[in-house]
């Protein structure tokens, strides 16, 4: 009777076991490492540091321009993989009600579009460029992580941008020249 | 005709007033009156007023207050006598309820303890006739003898003699039939004149039990209201306060106390009488207060030993917990497949994906090299630093700087396999593992603008005409402080299992 009543309970528990449900989201949530900026932030199979961040209405990659209705936000990040090669699979901003503005595809990305790879102990500095509406432009954070699809019950640093004023985003947004997009580069 | 009783040494004189004179002619005996049955016993008691103070009994007092019903032949109220002067009637405390009874049932003065009228035998009653020859005999309650408590005792027992195991000390003329049922006994205690016709009781009496001379006197010599008509006189005459008569010189009444009995109102309790000693049973000594077990008495394995026993020398705790191990073999037999079965699936799972995602199962080479590793045999021929790359201008190439280039150089014999099987090696990894453990890709994006970080990483010829073995080239970029320790082979198909040459 023990025995019966043991296994019941087991194939209870086995089966209330939570894989599904509206909470899956929540309960199998990445593991976010917040920092600042200057500062190295771990995803698990690399650490991050935020470099510089800059803006513009005409980005050029390759040389061709592209322009946005909003503002282009370019983060310049220095990535080095800690125990085994790596790629950043995931990188996107959030404004400050949440909101997740993925990497472009408007065009390659070399440094975070899950194919370049990060060797153990080589810091690598490249810049990652996002297209966000201009209102939400003065407060964003940035994520990145290693896997490229699923990116849940992983690692993943979390560097808040500064903050900027609407004046300085209006300017982004309005001038005229086009910003260069730079490449990655192993840096010392 | 009710004939009165002969004169007895305790009667009081002729000249005291007597209602017994009147109250025969004025209360003929009737067969059929139940209460008339009693009613000469009420005579009684009022013949003798000495004995008032003994009518205060509850069936005494029962009895008067039946005797007081109304009669046929009675006379009415105003031609009763006056009431004599002096104390009145003692009061009736709680007059115990008494089914009606008839005058065949055999008992001379039934009480409320009384057998049934079907138990009764057709003994005449004592004071109907001249006392019959069975009433004559020298017994305390016997009419034919002058025993002051004859007309006052509340029972006298005619029946079947009682029962032999009464306890020593038990009157055993208490215990008579209930009417009700069960047999019941009468309370002892409330019956001061009744016959004692066992041995004399070795135990005193109680001293909460004083004797009868020691009650004190009515405090409420008026009849009880309900028996008594406005304005009608009491019709016993005031029973004055007498002491006990010394005729009786037997000791008194044996303290018993009966299960379940509670003494009415107003009366003496009942003397606690100790329980009957049982005979003590052994109960092999588990409980306390019970003689040990005897010595040959062993308890089953497994237990403890019992109290009062000693414990087999080496035994103990441990025998205890070996005991437990023995008595539930079978169920920790029956325990481990059943654990298996639910822990079974999970444990494989989490091997599986332990071994699908990682490789930790090294494949070492042997002593001339070789290593067998996914159907191919694989060697190291080379591995050194990497100084003379060149861009695809065949200039020289700068790798990053604080980085260093490691060149491997591999021989692949794919067998027989090569000629029917071009995709033996598809699909290996190459790799590179430092001293801190770290693991590096060959061909890196930092030998790109390089002739080799221009070529995959791969185990195949360049050619698939190419014959086997062959050998191929890959390169890897470190840190400069970084120390190789190891190349790495690897096939997803082969995990967890992987070729491993140490370059150390």
């Amino acid at each position: 009777m023990l025995l019966i009543a043991a296994l019941a309970v087991g194939g209870v528990v086995a089966n209330w076991r939570p894989i599904d449900g509206d909470r899956a989201d929540r309960r199998e949530r990445p593991y976010i490492e917040a920092g600042q900026v200057g500062e190295p932030v771990s995803a698990r199979s690399f650490e991050a540091e935020l470099v510089s961040v800059r803006g513009a209405r005409l980005l050029g990659v390759r040389s061709k321009g592209y322009e946005t209705g909003g503002v282009w936000i370019l983060v310049r990040v220095r990535v080095t993989a800690t125990t085994e090669d790596t790629t950043i699979g995931y990188a996107a901003l959030i404004d400050d009600r949440d909101r997740e503005f993925l990497v472009s595809n408007r065009f390659t990305q070399l440094f975070a579009d899950g194919a370049r790879t990060f060797q153990p102990g080589i810091p690598v500095e490249g810049e990652i460029a996002f297209e966000v509406p201009r209102d939400v432009a003065t407060s964003l954070r940035l994520r990145l992580a290693a896997p490229l699809l699923d990116q849940r019950m992983d690692g993943m640093a979390e560097i808040t941008l500064p903050k900027v004023d609407t004046a300085t985003v209006d300017k982004w947004a309005t001038q005229q020249d086009p910003v260069i997009m730079e490449r990655p580069e192993v840096v010392s | 005709m009710t004939q009165p009783p002969p004169p007895s040494p305790w009667a009081p004189p002729e000249s005291a007033w007597s209602p017994r004179q009147e109250e025969p002619q004025q209360q003929p005996e009737s067969d059929t009156a139940v209460f008339s049955a009693v009613e000469p016993d009420t005579a009684a008691i009022q013949v003798d007023p000495s004995q008032a103070e003994t009518a205060a009994h509850p069936h005494v007092a029962d009895r008067t207050s039946r005797s007081r019903m109304p009669q046929a032949d009675e006379p009415p109220p105003g031609e009763r006598p006056a009431p004599p002067l002096g104390p009145k009637p003692p009061v009736m405390l709680n007059p115990l309820p008494r089914p009606p009874r008839s005058q065949s049932d055999g008992y001379s003065n039934a009480g409320p303890h009384t057998a049934s009228p079907s138990h009764a035998a057709p003994t005449p009653r004592s004071h109907a006739a001249p006392a019959p020859p069975a009433h004559t005999s020298p017994g305390p309650r016997s009419h034919a003898a002058p025993e002051p408590t004859e007309h006052i005792g509340p029972a006298r027992y005619n029946g079947p003699p009682p029962p032999a195991e009464s306890p020593p000390g038990w009157d055993a003329t208490q215990e008579v039939a209930s009417p009700w049922g069960a047999p019941q006994a009468s309370p002892p205690a409330t019956a001061p004149g009744r016959a004692f016709h066992g041995q004399p009781p070795t135990t005193p009496p109680p001293p909460t039990a004083p004797p009868p001379t020691a009650l004190p006197p009515p405090t409420t010599p008026q009849a009880a209201p309900s028996q008594l008509s406005p304005g009608q006189p009491p019709r016993s005459p005031a029973p004055q306060p007498f002491a006990h008569p010394p005729a009786f010189a037997g000791p008194p009444a044996p303290p018993a106390q009966v299960q379940g009995y509670q003494a009415p109102a107003g009366q003496m309790p009942a003397p606690q009488m100790p329980a009957p000693q049982m005979p003590a049973q052994p109960m092999l000594g588990q409980l306390p207060g019970f003689p040990p077990a005897p010595p040959g008495h062993a308890p089953p394995p497994g237990y403890p030993p019992m109290p009062g026993q000693t414990p087999p020398p080496g035994t103990g705790r441990a025998t205890t917990t070996k005991g437990w191990w023995r008595r539930n073999l079978w169920g920790l037999i029956a325990l481990l497949p059943v654990l298996a079965l639910a822990l079974g699936p999970s444990v494989k799972d989490a091997l599986d994906t332990y071994n699908r995602v990682d490789a930790h199962e090294a494949v070492l080479p042997g002593a001339d090299g070789w290593v067998s590793y996914a159907d191919v045999r694989w060697r190291l021929v080379g591995f050194e630093p990497a100084t003379d790359l060149k861009t695809s201008d065949d200039q020289p190439f700068q790798p990053p700087a604080n980085t260093k280039v490691w060149r491997a150089t591999i021989t692949v014999d794919a067998g027989d396999k090569w000629a029917t099987d071009k995709y033996v090696v598809a699909g290996c990894n190459l790799g590179l593992e430092d001293s801190e453990g770290r693991r590096f890709t060959a061909n890196p994006t930092e030998l790109s603008g390089s002739a080799a970080g221009r070529r995959v990483a791969t185990c195949s010829p360049e050619d698939d005409d190419t014959p086997t073995p062959w050998e191929v080239e890959i390169y890897f970029v470190l840190p400069e402080s970084a120390q190789p320790a190891a190349v790495r082979i690897l096939r997803a198909t082969e995990l967890p299992r992987y070729a491993r040459f140490p370059v150390s």
